[in-house]
């Protein structure tokens, strides 16, 4: 994960939010494919670094510059193998700025894991798996999931039409 | 007849207010321990979903879900379901986790009951209808090179292939065209399928244009 941290630090440092959002959909897919839960983190932390910066009402206020510093030192121990649980710290952080902030109920970080996990889902693994890979609630991902076109990316071999005939012999057989 | 439900399906009914179609339809709804969990105890520790979760809760509570154990038996179907689905296909020389024990957990209890799966999620209907299409979705989207190893999703379609997995959408529209779902119109079920899938039901619009254009008036 360190490797991982670095371009995200960078990309914080430089205040680079789509930057920060092309690394978190490249991890994303990654920990999809390796069911990697390190990647999986990371992209959490990406995604919501970069919604972060997005916030004006956020990036100037007074408090920016502490937040900023708080959230530079969690990845910098991290990256220095002094943090073992750095999405949990960035966590907290967030967690302070979106009290005093008090425009959203949901915080930053849940709406990252199911955004995360809905980018994973995309992939072809499995909803629940994605889920359990990002620590997303199933039901948040399912509403991120029905908002996307993912579905709209393969046409199945078995319409509705099909299936509503089949299930309609099904309980006729039943009936006899 | 008995049907197997995933946690998808009660989520997409629930959240569009369709719940009440379980009761309608001429069917009894089973449920795997791991589907009471997700629908039920995770959910009532959030404010947003704890009345759904409630909900769902006073179906199991009233006998109009069921909770289904897999028994031994099934539980070891379900190792070997998981097992095999997650050797299926091979990126970067390493098999690939594609499913959750939860969604064996549903296809298996499908098996012991009347081979019908009502799920929402769209990998475990690709891995048993079209797996060669489920290795092309992994290798867009990932840029990798995906083999797909045929011997085991052929066993796989041998232990689940003759279960017939339903949408929450597809028994909508059951309801619908038997009259059970509300008024006989067009827009009303075009609406319900949208509703649902919005929801997170994997249904495309391309298909419910193509259903919604070949009903009646």
């Amino acid at each position: 994960m360190v490797g991982t941290l670095d371009d995200i630090r960078k990309a914080f440092e430089q205040s680079d939010d789509v930057m920060l959002r092309q690394i978190a959909l490249d991890f994303a897919h990654r920990a999809a494919i390796e069911h990697n839960r390190g990647l999986a983190q990371a992209s959490v932390i990406a995604y919501a670094l970069s919604k972060l910066l997005t916030k004006s009402h956020i990036v100037e206020s007074p408090f920016w510059p502490r937040y900023r510093n708080a959230i530079l030192s969690a990845i910098k121990d991290a990256e220095m193998g002094r943090e073992t649980d750095v999405l949990s710290r960035i966590e907290r952080t967030i967690w302070k700025i979106d009290e005093s902030d008090g425009h959203f109920i949901k915080n930053v970080i849940e709406k990252a894991r199911a955004k995360m996990a809905a980018e994973a889902y995309s992939t072809g693994i499995s909803l629940r798996l994605a889920g359990n890979l990002f620590g997303a609630d199933i039901h948040d991902l399912s509403d991120y999931v029905g908002k996307m076109r993912v579905h709209d990316e393969v046409l199945p071999k078995i319409g509705i039409k099909e299936r509503v005939e089949a299930l309609r012999r099904l309980i006729d057989e039943s009936r006899t | 007849m008995r049907v197997a439900l995933d946690t998808g399906p009660l989520i997409s009914l629930s959240s569009t207010c369709l719940l009440w179609l379980l009761d309608k339809l001429p069917m009894d709804f089973y449920v795997p321990p791991a589907v009471v969990d997700e629908s039920y105890r995770a959910p009532m520790h959030t404010k947003q979903y704890r009345f759904s979760a409630m909900r769902i809760h006073q179906y199991i509570v009233e006998g109009r879900l069921r909770r289904e154990d897999l028994g031994k038996q099934g539980e070891a179907l379900v190792e070997e379901f998981t097992r095999i689905a997650n050797s299926a296909y091979v990126a970067h020389h390493r098999p690939l986790r594609i499913i959750h024990r939860g969604e064996a957990e549903a296809i298996i209890l499908a098996k012991i009951m009347d081979n019908v799966l009502l799920v929402d999620e769209r990998t475990i209907r690709l891995l048993l209808e079209d797996p060669e299409e489920l290795k092309y979705l992994l290798e867009r989207r990932t840029g990798a090179h995906i083999r797909h190893n045929r011997d085991m999703t052929e066993r796989l379609q041998e232990i689940a292939g003759d279960v017939l997995m339903l949408r929450s959408a597809d028994i909508v529209a059951y309801a619908y065209e038997e009259g059970i779902l509300g008024p006989k119109n067009k827009e009303y079920i075009e609406a319900a399928l949208y509703a649902l899938k919005y929801a997170g039901c994997a249904i495309s619009e391309q298909e419910i244009q193509e259903y919604v254009s070949k009903l009646g008036r």
